[in-house]
């Protein structure tokens, strides 16, 4: 309710700007392509010790089958939505773009056991962009937060193909968590003809926000990947780092995702400046 | 005219943004919100039986002409405050069958008991608005059960009404 107010508040300054100057107007959904880059070296760990687990474990005669680790570049379409004004050598804008990004990876011995797991990175990325507006270009800097939903859900594979969370196995599980942080970056604003422009945009989205950088000596502990539910064994609640370790606290993952974002975006935007 | 268009759309667009949407912080149960909508009520509309130990087994199916879920809110009185609590039961032939306090999630949904480890958990294949479909696994043999949204019919109270 108060992003609600908030978002119609400035949507009606900006909105009364633009009835009283000649500025262009950008209110669009945007859509594109990102190029991304994630810090995920924990989850990254945790993967590959879960397969040197099981080729430790497997039983004679069984071999192991696993995917490659989890990829750390990803390229994928996005949405973004804006609200700008840009003229008289100024330019502002909010812009918000939620993107999700799931990996599955695998883990199979030769008997048709074994593990997979499904990796969700889920993000909004609330932006207030500032710099130089004209005609034909926009150029940007870009600053604001992160909201941000992490999951990793690990299910138990039967020869059948089926997948299951049972809580049969204490390696099954749903282990969620959150985290915000800061984002800032650049971009431009490309603006050929009217309706029609090209946004693109760097954006270093980072896992911690202000006053949050001496927290963890204070509280001295994260929020970290966790499965809360009642139904299952509490012998590991947090997911591993090292799956070859005692399952503890500290042998668990915090959400220290920090990401490098490079987008390209078509949206549209009303020119009345001409 | 279009400037005020634009006026309507813009602010539009941001307080679309911000509708209420099917999402979960955490220690919440985002599914429960779909399968209480409504009557809360889902119909097992077919029954799947397997050995998961096989490649290609033989799946035995069956169709239950009564049977149901009803999702509800239980509220409790839990040292001397109210707490609303997540519920689920179960009706076998149309009548009450049990009842369980219920984590549900997009990918699992637990029927839990009062014990920490203890419960049936269901895996969710399929998370639609009027459709599921769950699977659970006990030992070798798993079961898998659509589920329909249904408005069915609760059984009506014992006793009798004089005047």
């Amino acid at each position: 309710m108060k992003s609600l107010v908030l978002s119609i508040t400035i949507g009606a300054v900006l909105m009364s700007s633009y009835i009283n100057a000649q500025l262009d107007l950008i209110f669009t959904p945007g859509y594109g392509v990102a190029f991304t880059k994630s810090n995920i070296h924990a989850i990254q760990d945790s993967y590959s010790s879960y397969i040197l687990l099981t080729e430790n474990d497997a039983p004679e005669g069984i071999t192991v089958n696993a995917d490659p680790n989890f990829d750390r570049k990803h390229i994928s379409d996005f949405l973004s939505f804006q609200l700008a004004l840009s003229g008289n050598w100024v330019y502002f804008g909010i812009s918000y773009m939620p993107n999700k990004f799931v990996q599955e990876r695998s883990v199979m011995y030769s008997n048709g056991y074994g593990r997979t797991f499904r990796w969700e990175d889920k993000r909004n990325e609330v932006l207030f962009d500032f710099g130089f507006g004209s005609k034909y270009i926009d150029v940007f800097g870009t600053f604001g937060v992160n909201f941000n939903k992490y999951r990793m859900t690990s299910y138990k594979v039967y020869p059948d193909g089926s997948k299951s969370l049972s809580n049969d196995f204490y390696f099954n599980g749903v282990f969620k968590t959150e985290d915000t942080g800061l984002a800032y970056g650049f971009g431009i604003k490309i603006k050929p003809i009217n309706f029609l422009a090209i946004d693109v945009r760097y954006l270093y989205a980072h896992h911690k926000i202000f006053g949050e950088y001496r927290t963890s000596d204070i509280t001295e502990g994260n929020l970290v990947l966790t499965d809360f539910s009642f139904a299952r064994s509490p012998v590991m609640s947090e997911f591993p780092q090292d799956f070859n370790a005692p399952y503890s606290y500290k042998n668990s993952i915090a959400p220290m995702f920090n990401k490098h974002y490079l987008t390209i975006s078509l949206i549209f935007h009303y020119r009345t400046n001409d | 005219m279009t400037k005020n268009l634009l006026y309507i759309l813009s602010i539009g667009l941001f307080a679309l943004i911000s509708c209420e949407k099917d999402d979960a912080s955490l220690g919440d149960y985002e599914l429960f919100k779909r399968l209480q909508s409504g009557s809360g009520s889902w119909k097992v509309e077919q029954v799947e039986v397997w050995e998961n130990t096989e490649e290609n087994p033989n799946i035995l199916t069956s169709h239950p002409t009564n049977d149901f879920f009803h999702f509800f809110i239980h509220t409790q009185l839990i040292a001397d405050i109210e707490v609303d609590l997540e519920f689920g039961s179960f009706y076998t032939n149309g009548m009450f069958s049990w009842k369980s306090k219920v984590e549900s999630e997009t990918e699992r949904v637990s029927f839990v008991t009062g014990l920490v480890g203890e419960g049936d958990v269901w895996t969710v294949e399929l998370n639609k608005k009027n459709k599921q479909i769950w699977s659970h696994v006990n030992g070798s043999v798993s079961t898998r059960i659509t589920l329909i949204k249904c408005n069915c019919e609760f059984p009506k109270p014992y006793g009798e009404m004089t005047g």
